[in-house]
């Protein structure tokens, strides 16, 4: 069993001007996707983050440096992520591609991250 | 109390061919930065990411498909992730300032709020196992 | 730890060594900080140390069949330098046995040492064990309670207090020869590694003058012994072999003859034990040219002997089996235990009705087995034998 991120991605504020229904319909989808997950034991993490708020911290001069993030110009941000339970890498896919958040908008997508662990690092060792 | 993460974004070649002593050092640095987080109740998540085998996963035609993600070619890549808890943006703006991850000039550190309204009316994600 | 696993990996390693395993070592660090210190941060280090120089070490020489993994327990190198000082100049064993403290019970011992030394995990343990994991999961924090309790420190013993922790080590070192050996879950049947620490582990024990005793050579013969047939232990299709289908010349000619060196130094004495018996049968094995030319009848007695002292389902199973070939399908049927949920009990039911010619009852068996199976080379194992004629 290894445990994978998946980084969901999307064009920043497609939601802001959803009627107040839609809004929650997409909430439940997720919401279902996530608590099936979680029933078979493959959910083990997960949060959406706010569309606001971003802050970047950088190194200046040697300091490190807080500004506020250029959310809204960017043409891509992360909305949100889920950290599941997979076997490999294979099934890690299958769930990502399962996941609501795909099928939502034609703009989103799902970037997979393996987690690593003692036995992911043994794997590349062996393999490298 | 609020939950922030703290994205640590770096250069993908960063970590791979650091000398012993320094590899050393900075594991140090984030080892005692953790702990003294994790102490005052301050830390409360994170991951290190592997390397390497990425995925992406979209719709085209309406099926999802998976391919290839970049990670050595990648400009910027995301090594790993904290999620802290902190009362105000200021207080999370002053952890922020002060993670490890900040031990190169070319890494650097995005904080994002996490959404509670959402997490309040979600089921809580069960950790597994 | 670095210098001990350079001395392993022979002097004209040594810089290779040291780097990788530093290497590894730090990488594992790395993770510290979002994980934790591990519950045993030495134990642990020593096994990230350990595995990457077994990466290292079967990296290396280029070996392309799995016999040639076990080339170097068979010939006796420079780990075993002859060094007879009172300590014990094996990291891992000694870590074996500061574990397997007498403030716990025996098997309270044989769990901690399994996690926290042999690196087996806790669904492994329990297969291993015949226990549940949450059983085993309890057992490791009550453990932990009672050292602090009684306020021990985890640290090699003096010498003197050896012998007397010698059995649970040994039970350890076979259980995870068994694990490697039929491995409880994942893709693979076997997992070489293992096997190969705990023969070198056991060989170790054998060695040592505060542990050497007939029972550790014991131990050793039936590890050296068992692990002779890991060359043929899976067929080209890569399902499992039974000992019937095993091409035996292919079996490891060195491992054997240091098998029955071992065993024949455990006869010594007058003490028989239980890692006796076992090794007794793993030679009958090893000598027969075939299984045709087995003598079943002497392994159903050494079987009735072992059953006294340790009546487990997994040695009645193979005793019937053994009595079916000594004394033909209705004998073995008759020894079978009454069904447990157990493959191989159904399959060896299986087998017995389909020499006696009840090929429709004999199916219904397999198909049990094949929807008991626990793991993947366990499933295919099964469906083999069910489209055997």
């Amino acid at each position: 069993m290894a445990q994978y991120m998946l980084l969901l991605h999307q064009v920043p504020n497609y939601d802001l001007d959803l009627p107040r229904e839609k809004m929650l319909e997409m909430t439940k989808r997720y919401m279902s996707w996530a608590e099936s997950l979680g029933a078979k034991g493959k959910l083990a993490g997960g949060e959406k983050l706010t569309a606001g708020g971003v802050r970047l911290v950088k190194v200046k001069d040697g300091k490190p440096v807080v500004s506020d993030g250029p959310y809204a110009e960017l043409k891509d941000v992360v909305g949100g992520y889920f950290v599941i339970e997979a076997k490999d890498q294979a099934e890690a896919e299958a769930i990502a591609k399962d996941c609501p958040h795909v099928a939502i908008s034609a703009a989103n997508w799902i970037e997979i991250r393996p987690i690593e662990s003692m036995a992911e690092m043994r794997a590349q060792a062996a393999a490298g | 109390m609020a939950q922030y993460m703290l994205l640590l974004h770096q250069l993908p070649a960063t970590n791979a061919q650091l000398p012993p002593d320094t590899m050393t050092d900075v594991v140090r640095r984030y080892y005692e930065w953790a702990e003294a987080m994790r102490q005052k109740g301050k830390l409360v998540g994170g991951e290190k990411l592997a390397a390497g085998r990425v995925r992406h996963i979209r719709m085209r035609d309406g099926k999802p498909l998976s391919s290839d993600g970049p990670y050595a070619e990648a400009k910027d890549v995301v090594g790993g992730y904290f999620v802290i808890e902190a009362k105000d943006d200021a207080e999370a703006d002053a952890i922020a300032r002060d993670c490890p991850h900040l031990w190169n000039a070319t890494n650097w550190v995005e904080l994002r709020p996490i959404d509670l309204m959402t997490a309040a009316e979600a089921p809580r994600a069960k950790a597994v196992g | 730890m670095v210098a001990a696993l350079a001395r392993r990996l022979g002097a004209g390693r040594i810089a290779v060594a040291e780097d990788a395993v530093q290497h590894a070592l730090l990488q594992a660090l790395s993770l510290w900080p979002f994980k934790g210190v591990p519950e045993r941060p030495e134990a642990w280090l020593a096994t990230v140390a350990k595995n990457r120089a077994l990466d290292l070490l079967r990296g290396e020489v280029r070996r392309a069949a799995l016999a040639e993994d076990l080339v170097p327990l068979a010939n006796p190198t420079a780990e075993n330098d002859g060094r007879f000082d009172r300590e014990l100049n094996d990291d891992e064993l000694a870590l074996l046995f500061a574990v397997c403290h007498p403030a716990l019970s025996s098997e309270m011992r044989v769990t901690f040492a399994l996690k926290s030394v042999c690196g087996l995990t806790v669904p492994q343990i329990a297969a291993g064990m015949l226990s549940e994991t949450s059983a085993i999961a309890q057992r490791l924090v009550r453990a932990r309670r009672q050292l602090e309790a009684a306020d021990v420190a985890i640290e090699p013993p003096p010498p003197e207090a050896l012998p007397e922790r010698a059995e649970t080590v040994r039970t350890a070192i076979y259980l995870m020869f068994n694990e490697g050996y039929s491995a409880s879950s994942g893709e693979a049947l076997v997992q070489t590694e293992f096997c190969v620490e705990a023969v070198r582990l056991a060989r170790a024990l054998a060695a040592h003058p505060m542990t050497m005793s007939p029972a550790s050579d014991a131990l050793a013969a039936l590890l050296a012994l068992t692990a002779a047939r890991l060359p043929t232990r899976v067929g080209p299709d890569g399902v499992a072999q039974l000992l019937d289908e095993q091409p035996r010349e292919q079996w490891d000619r060195g491992l054997i003859a240091l098998g029955l060196a071992h065993l024949a130094h455990s006869a010594r004495g007058d003490e028989l034990t239980v890692w006796h018996l076992r090794a007794e049968i793993a030679s009958i094995h090893a000598l027969a040219p075939s299984s045709a030319e087995t003598d079943w009848a002497r392994i159903v007695s050494i079987y009735d002997q072992l059953l006294e002292v340790d009546p487990s389902p997994v040695a009645q199973l193979a005793r019937a089996v053994a009595v079916g070939r000594a004394d033909g399908p209705d004998a073995g049927l008759a020894a079978l235990p009454a069904s447990e949920d157990s493959p191989y009990g159904e399959a060896a039911r299986g087998v017995f009705l389909a020499e006696l010619g009840q090929h429709d009852k004999a199916r219904v068996h397999f198909e049990k087995a094949m929807a008991l199976a626990r793991t993947e080379p366990e499933r295919r194992l099964m469906e083999k034998r069910r489209s055997l004629p």
